[in-house]
């Protein structure tokens, strides 16, 4: 075989996949925008529910994220013939829920107020980050490490009902950039 | 005696169309036979040629559908599919660093994952 040909076969190839790769960044954009306007919604409930009781209301905005995701793939798919996967969203959805819930829970049994107030934000950003591996996008990671170090922050420095608020503010506004720099 | 590369080239998958098929598909749960004609720059003849070769070599599924009356025509690569791909570039990329140890150096920015 000529050596040529495989390697142009390689790079046609190679050329194949990072425009896949870019669509399937972009698509991504759809749940994170989602996210970060749930994170913004959450946050004055945070205030008025307490902390303590967030839980089934970040079930219904993930729940939405979710819903809306579908609607909005189905419609790219029919208008431009792509479909993308949305399972990268779901399992960020479903670790965020469950592993949140936990460490919140765990945080609020071992009587440590850092692991209930940050926990289900550094398990959501830690999610974000495998997610940022798994589409390869700089930014998606980027903004994963700058939400753990804002968690690591409010911990260290507010506390109660105020510190959740403040994070959902902050991973809003972090998740809006990101999403905005990928779509 | 290691087998020579050449032989993990896998016939079906080994040539231009159907390499980039299985690489635009790859990572998508779906796409259109229109988006395929456009991205890879063939006819619909031609496309469907080698998609029918792919399908029935299981490496992708075709499904028709009709919306808005219009009839649709979306193709999803299989896990044999992205498997056949993973190990045509292997191949590839062997053959390659063989044959080429004369010239050839592989540079991470140009070669394709293998993550497929």
């Amino acid at each position: 075989m000529d050596p040529i040909a495989a390697e142009l076969a390689l790079t046609e190839t190679a050329a194949a996949k990072r425009r896949v790769d870019g669509l399937v960044r972009t698509a991504m954009a759809v749940p994170l925008r989602l996210l970060a306007l749930a994170w913004i919604v959450l946050c004055p409930i945070a205030l008025l529910v307490g902390r303590n009781h967030l839980g089934p209301a970040v079930g219904i905005a993930l729940l939405a994220v979710t819903a809306v995701s579908w609607v909005r793939y189905r419609r790219v798919a029919r208008e431009r013939g792509v479909r993308a996967h949305l399972w990268p969203w779901l399992a960020v959805a479903v670790i965020a829920l469950g592993g949140g819930a936990a460490a919140s829970r765990a945080g609020t049994g071992h009587g440590l107020a850092w692991l209930n107030i940050a926990g289900p934000f550094v398990v959501n950003a830690l999610a974000l980050l495998a997610l940022a591996g798994f589409v390869r996008s700089r930014a998606i990671g980027i903004a994963a490490v700058t939400m753990l170090a804002m968690s690591f922050i409010v911990a260290g420095t507010l506390s109660g009902d105020v510190a959740v608020a403040v994070q959902l503010a902050a991973y809003a506004a972090v998740l809006m950039v990101a999403s905005a720099r990928i779509a | 005696m290691t087998q020579h590369p050449i032989h993990d080239i896998d016939d079906d998958v080994h040539q231009r169309v159907r390499l980039g098929i299985l690489a635009s598909l790859s990572g998508l749960a779906k796409a259109d036979v229109r988006h395929l004609k456009l991205t890879l720059g063939v006819t619909d003849g031609n496309l469907g040629r080698h998609l029918q070769a792919l399908e029935e070599a299981g490496l992708v599924a075709q499904t028709k559908t009709t919306g808005n009356g219009r009839p649709r025509t979306w193709v999803k690569i299989t896990a044999k599919g992205r498997r056949a791909l993973r190990d045509e570039i292997r191949a590839l990329q062997r053959l390659l660093s063989e044959v080429g140890a004369l010239s050839y150096q592989p540079d991470p920015a140009r070669e394709p994952s293998l993550d497929t």
